[in-house]
């Protein structure tokens, strides 16, 4: 498996961007995990503070590890245009670049905290192009964020909160969006979450909610707080879940 | 361009090994490019190439691929194995590289022709700003004569 660090000129962002990846030295056609770090994380907080590089090997997956720069992976209202960063050039320009499957069945998306709504906001906004999303934690009530933002600047990313409501940033809107539900949705939605997480609310209503309104939601709960250790037995789980629908559908 | 700085295991050489590779940045989903192999010795970097040569600005504004294997120890004239094995290697993770062996010069009249006049410089002459002058004056010639 090689471990590549690629620094590109995004259009959509128009700015440099740097990239982690993780590409199997194998003949091609590789299932891809999208991979989004939390808040005050960048693209290679997955491989420093996680075991993800040992858990991948042989497994025959790609991982993708962008920067989110703390903008929720979302088009921000002043600012950049992350949602289509990640759902359209980054999924764009790795097809392009590597030998990784272009089929939606072989793409996942996942992240923790922050990352694990920008994982599931893209899943929502664009049905059926992720075959999974998996959520470690997840910030996914974002209307609550938004008033307790812990030293975020959420302005410039939503707006003022009722521009974050006109704008559907709100994950349970999404969900409740007869457009959204009346597109053939295939992604199903894995939400893990630690049982001494302050947040542990916001992934349990989540997956009540979605599952009232016809999603495929597994809810995942077992010790662990919003932390690395946490989030590395999340990931070891994810590769393994991946591997074995691989091994299922071969 | 993009700049991809990649750790990968060899086979053949039985450790992790370095190799950039530089892209340009519009690249098309059909796209297969051309591809400049180089190697070089201890004294050059792949930052070198990138510093003291317009290299990103050639693979941008050309549209090819430029590769450089970080790895010293090899003799490219005897360890053609290895060569292939990189290539090898690279083919199978790039969509975007052609695998036509007539669009990778690295080991084919190019490459030897670039090796034997290198190792003429390396030895001849020791003022790195001319040296940089010439390897520029190689990749002119590369872009110019050989890059379809």
């Amino acid at each position: 498996m090689a471990h590549i660090r690629i620094n590109y000129n995004s259009a959509i962002l128009q700015m440099p961007v740097v990239l982690d990846v993780l590409l199997p030295q194998g003949h091609g056609g590789y299932k891809t995990l999208y991979l989004l770090h939390g808040a005050g994380g960048d693209h290679a907080s997955w491989i420093l503070k996680s075991r993800i590089a040992d858990y991948v090997e042989g497994a025959n997956l790609a991982v993708i590890m962008p920067s989110g720069n703390n903008k929720f992976y979302v088009n921000n209202i002043d600012g950049k245009d992350y949602f289509l960063f990640i759902t359209e050039e980054l999924t764009n320009i790795c097809q392009n670049w590597f030998k990784i499957s272009k089929n939606s069945i072989d793409r996942y998306i996942a992240g923790m905290s922050m990352g694990g709504y920008g994982a599931y906001y893209a899943a929502l906004k664009k049905p059926s192009f992720y075959h999974c999303a998996f959520s470690y934690s997840g910030l996914l009530n974002i209307i609550e964020r938004y008033e307790k933002p812990q030293g975020l600047d959420m302005f410039p990313t939503f707006g003022t909160k009722q521009q974050l409501i006109d704008n559907s940033y709100d994950l349970y809107q999404l969900i409740n969006n007869k457009s959204t539900k009346n597109v053939d949705n295939s992604t199903q939605f894995v939400t893990f979450c630690g049982l001494q997480d302050a947040r542990r609310h916001m992934s349990e209503e989540f997956a009540d909610k979605a599952k009232k309104a016809g999603y495929a939601v597994l809810l995942q709960e077992e010790d662990g707080g919003h932390n690395w250790e946490y989030w590395d037995k999340c990931i070891k789980y994810t590769i393994s879940y991946i591997v074995k629908e691989s091994n299922v559908c071969q | 361009m993009s700049i991809m700085n990649m750790n990968l295991f060899s086979m053949k050489l039985k450790r992790m090994i370095d190799i950039t590779v530089v892209l340009p940045d519009e690249i098309k989903s059909n796209d297969k490019l051309q591809c400049l192999w180089l190697y070089y010795y201890q004294n050059i970097s792949a930052m070198d190439w990138l510093c003291y040569t317009p290299l990103a600005d050639y693979v941008n504004d050309k549209h090819f691929a430029a590769i450089i294997p970080e790895v010293f120890e090899i003799n490219p004239q005897n360890d053609k194995h290895i060569i292939k094995e990189f290539s090898t290697n690279i083919k199978n993770m790039f969509a975007c590289i052609s695998e036509n062996e007539e669009d990778n010069f690295f080991d084919k009249e190019y490459y030897l022709e670039y090796e034997k006049d290198f190792d003429y410089t390396y030895n001849k002459i020791q003022n790195r700003k001319y040296k940089w002058e010439w390897l520029n004056a190689r990749l002119l010639h590369f872009i110019n004569f050989v890059l379809r």
